[in-house]
C-alpha cells in the first residue's frame, strides 16, 4: 500500500454502493490474523484504509522484520523502534528478526552504525520478549559485539527458538548465561560454537526439548544426552572428534556432513531411531575411523534410511562383506550416480536388507572430486528382498537409466513389481 | 454418517471421521454420543449455502493425510502436491474467501482459517489504498483533513522510508 497523498482524491460524494462492504463483516480478531500473515510495513500503512482500520494493526500477534525490505538501514531501524512501541498486543506469536547483510571490510563508518545497530536489536528483543512470544528467530550477520538480552534464555512462553548468529563475536554468545526455557520445543542454532558445558546447559535447561537442529556451527563436544529429544539435525558442522549420543527417545537423525572436518556420530543409547539420512563426501586420502564402521552397524533399528554421497559409498565399499544386516529396513533411498561402480554397493547392500519394501534409487549425473575410481563393470550380484513391491527410479539426465533398469530386474527374481520412473527437476537433487 | 444441514436446507452427509476436522462438530458429536440417531444431524446455518460444499472438499482432500501433515514426514512430492492443490482451492473472489474465513472460524478449523485469511492477505498486498477499498468494499469514512494531514503525519515512520 502507498501513502495516500500519492494518489489524486477520489469524489467527495459518497459513492453508491448497494453491495454489504464485505471485508469489514470480519470480526476483529480475524482481521488481525490476516495482517498478520503480511510484510509489518503493509499491516501499518493499512490504518489509512478506514477508521476500523486505523489501529487494528497494533494489535498484530506476529511480527517479521526483514532489513531487505528497507532501502536505508536507518529506515529500518527507525520501523522497527517504532512499531515495537507503538505496538499493543498482549501475545506475541511470532517474532522475527533477520538482518543478514554483508560486511563491507574496511569501513570504519559501517563497523561503527553496526556496534549502534547491535545496542538496537538487544533492546528489540528484549520488548519483544515483554510480550510473551511463542516463536523466536534471528538470523543476523556480523555484529560483533552483540549480548542478547539474559531474558532470552529464561523465556517461559518460548516454544521455538532460532539463533542463526554468523559471523558475530559468537563464543560468548550463550557462554556464560543460565539457560531455562521451560516451553521450548524445537531449537536451532546456527554460526554458534557448541562445546560441552553449552550444550549441556542447552539440554537439561530446556526440558520439553524435542527437536534440535545444528547447522553450520563449529561443534566442540564430546557427548549429547537428552531423554526427550526426538529429533536431531546436524547440519555442515566442523566437528574434530567423536560425539556420543546418549538419546532413549531419539527417532529421526539428519546428518549432513560435506565437509573435511566433519561431526562423527557414536550412537551409544539410540534403541527408538526409525528414520535416518546421511550424506557425506569424499576426500582423496580420507581414511575411515573405527567410530564411523561404528556409526554404520548402530542404523539396524532403522526403518526409513537415506544415504546419498561419496562418503558413503567409500564407507560402504570399505565395509563391503561385513557389512551388517537391516532387518527392520523398510524403505531405502539411494543416492548414485556411476552405475556400475555403484550399482555393485546398492546390491550387496540389499543383500542385507530382507525385509524391504520400496527402493527409491536418485540417479544423477552430479560429480564430486574424490569419488572412488570406477571399476570394471560388474552389476551382477542377486539379491533377494521378498517385501520389495516398488522401485522408484529418480533422475536427472535419462542417459544410463534402461541400463540401471535392465540390471536391477535381471537381479531380481519378481519381475512383476511396481517399477515407477520419473524424471527429477536437477535443482531438487541438488538441494537433498 | 453424520448429516450436516445448511441455512437453505441442504443435507451433505459426511463421515464421522472426516467431518472430525472441525472441532466443533467433533466436541459437539462427542457431547451427543450414544444417543438416538436423529441426535446426529447437525445445524450449520450460520453460514453461506454454497460453503459446506467447499468445506467438505477441503475435509475431503486433508482427510487422505492429516497425521502426515502433524508429523511433517510428508516426503516432498506430496507436500508439493497438496501446496499446488490448496492454491487452486483458495483462488477464489474475495466474499467467497470472507465466507471461508467465518464458517473455518465458527467450525473451528484451523488449517483452513489460517489458509484463507493468507490468501486474503496476499490479495490485499502490494495496492494502493484505494485499490483495496474497492476489492475489499472498505468505506473509507476519513475527511479530507484526516486522509490527508492526521493520518500520515501520526504514523510518519511508516511513510518515511518510501521516499529514502
Amino acid at each position: 500500500m502507498e501513502p495516500p497523498n500519492k494518489h489524486p482524491r477520489r469524489n467527495d460524494e459518497p459513492t453508491m454502493s448497494p453491495s454489504l462492504p464485505e471485508l469489514s463483516t470480519l470480526p476483529e480478531l480475524v482481521l488481525v490474523h490476516i495482517l498478520s500473515f503480511m510484510d509489518p510495513k503493509e499491516a501499518v500503512q493499512t490504518c489509512i484504509l478506514s477508521k476500523r482500520w486505523r489501529n487494528l494493526w497494533t494489535c498484530v500477534t506476529s511480527l517479521n522484520f526483514n532489513r531487505q525490505a528497507f532501502k536505508r538501514t536507518a529506515d529500518f531501524v527507525r520501523f522497527v523502534t517504532n512499531m515495537l512501541f507503538f505496538h499493543g498486543a498482549l501475545k506475541l506469536d511470532t517474532f522475527k528478526l533477520y538482518w543478514y547483510t554483508r560486511k563491507r571490510t574496511g569501513n570504519n563508518y559501517s563497523t561503527k552504525i553496526r556496534q549502534i545497530c547491535a545496542s538496537n536489536i538487544s533492546a528489540w528483543i528484549f520488548s519483544a520478549l515483554s510480550c510473551k512470544p511463542l516463536t523466536i528467530s534471528l538470523v543476523l550477520y556480523g555484529f560483533a559485539n552483540l549480548k542478547l538480552p539474559h531474558a532470552l534464555f529464561t523465556c517461559a512462553s518460548l516454544e521455538q527458538l532460532e539463533l542463526g548468529l554468523y559471523d558475530c563475536n559468537n563464543e560468548e554468545v550463550i557462554g556464560t548465561k543460565y539457560v531455562n526455557l521451560p516451553s521450548l520445543k524445537k531449537l536451532k542454532l546456527a554460526g554458534l560454537t557448541v562445546n560441552d558445558p553449552v550444550m549441556q546447559m542447552i539440554l537439561s535447561g530446556c526440558p520439553l526439548l524435542e527437536e534440535l537442529c545444528l547447522s553450520i556451527c563449529s561443534l566442540k563436544l564430546s557427548e549429547m544426552k537428552s531423554d526427550l529429544l526426538r529429533s536431531l539435525t546436524i547440519r555442515q558442522c566442523q566437528g574434530s572428534g567423536v560425539v556420543e549420543i546418549f538419546m532413549p527417545s531419539l527417532i529421526s537423525l539428519h546428518l549432513k556432513n560435506p565437509g573435511r572436518l566433519r561431526t562423527i556420530l557414536s550412537l551409544k543409547n539410540t534403541p527408538s531411531l526409525v528414520k535416518v539420512f546421511v550424506f557425506s563426501n569424499y576426500f582423496q586420502g580420507y581414511s575411515f575411523s573405527a567410530a564411523e564402521f561404528e556409526f554404520f552397524t548402530c542404523l539396524t533399528s532403522a526403518t526409513d534410511l537415506e544415504l546419498y554421497g561419496s562418503g558413503v559409498m567409500a564407507l560402504l565399499e570399505q565395509i563391503g562383506l561385513n557389512c551388517p544386516v537391516f532387518d527392520n529396513l523398510k524403505r531405502l533411498t539411494f543416492g548414485l550416480w556411476r552405475i556400475n561402480n555403484m550399482l555393485d554397493l546398492l546390491c550387496r547392500l540389499l543383500q542385507h536388507t530382507p525385509n524391504l519394501e520400496k527402493l527409491t534409487i536418485v540417479h544423477t549425473t552430479h560429480r564430486s572430486p574424490g569419488i572412488p575410481k570406477e571399476k570394471g563393470a560388474t552389476g551382477q550380484i542377486p539379491f533377494w528382498c521378498e517385501q520389495l513391491r516398488a522401485i522408484e527410479i529418480k533422475y536427472s539426465d535419462p542417459s544410463g537409466v534402461h541400463e540401471l533398469v535392465d540390471i536391477l530386474l535381471s537381479n531380481t527374481s519378481h519381475r512383476e513389481r511396481v517399477l515407477s520412473i520419473s524424471p527429477t527437476s536437477k535443482w531438487e537433487i541438488l538441494n537433498l | 454418517m453424520i448429516t450436516l444441514i445448511s441455512s437453505d436446507k441442504r443435507k451433505f452427509h459426511v463421515l464421522e471421521e472426516v467431518a472430525n476436522q472441525s472441532l466443533t462438530i467433533r466436541d459437539v458429536i462427542e457431547d451427543r454420543r450414544g444417543r438416538r440417531r436423529a441426535d446426529r444431524i447437525i445445524l450449520v446455518t450460520n453460514i453461506n449455502s454454497k460453503i459446506p460444499e467447499k468445506v467438505i472438499v477441503y475435509w475431503l482432500r486433508h482427510f487422505l493425510m492429516p497425521e502426515e501433515i502433524a508429523h511433517a514426514s510428508m516426503s516432498h512430492k506430496k507436500a508439493e502436491k497438496l501446496k499446488k492443490w490448496e492454491a487452486k482451492f483458495f483462488d477464489t473472489d474475495i466474499d467467497t474467501l470472507n465466507d471461508l474465513i467465518l464458517a473455518a472460524d465458527s467450525l473451528d478449523i484451523p488449517s483452513l482459517f489460517d489458509g484463507a485469511c493468507e490468501k486474503v492477505s496476499d490479495i490485499l498486498k502490494n495496492r494502493s489504498a484505494e485499490e483495496v477499498g474497492e476489492i475489499s468494499k472498505i468505506e473509507n469514512e476519513f475527511t479530507h483533513e484526516e486522509e490527508e494531514e492526521e493520518i500520515p503525519s501520526e504514523n510518519a515512520w511508516v511513510w518515511r522510508n518510501e521516499f529514502a
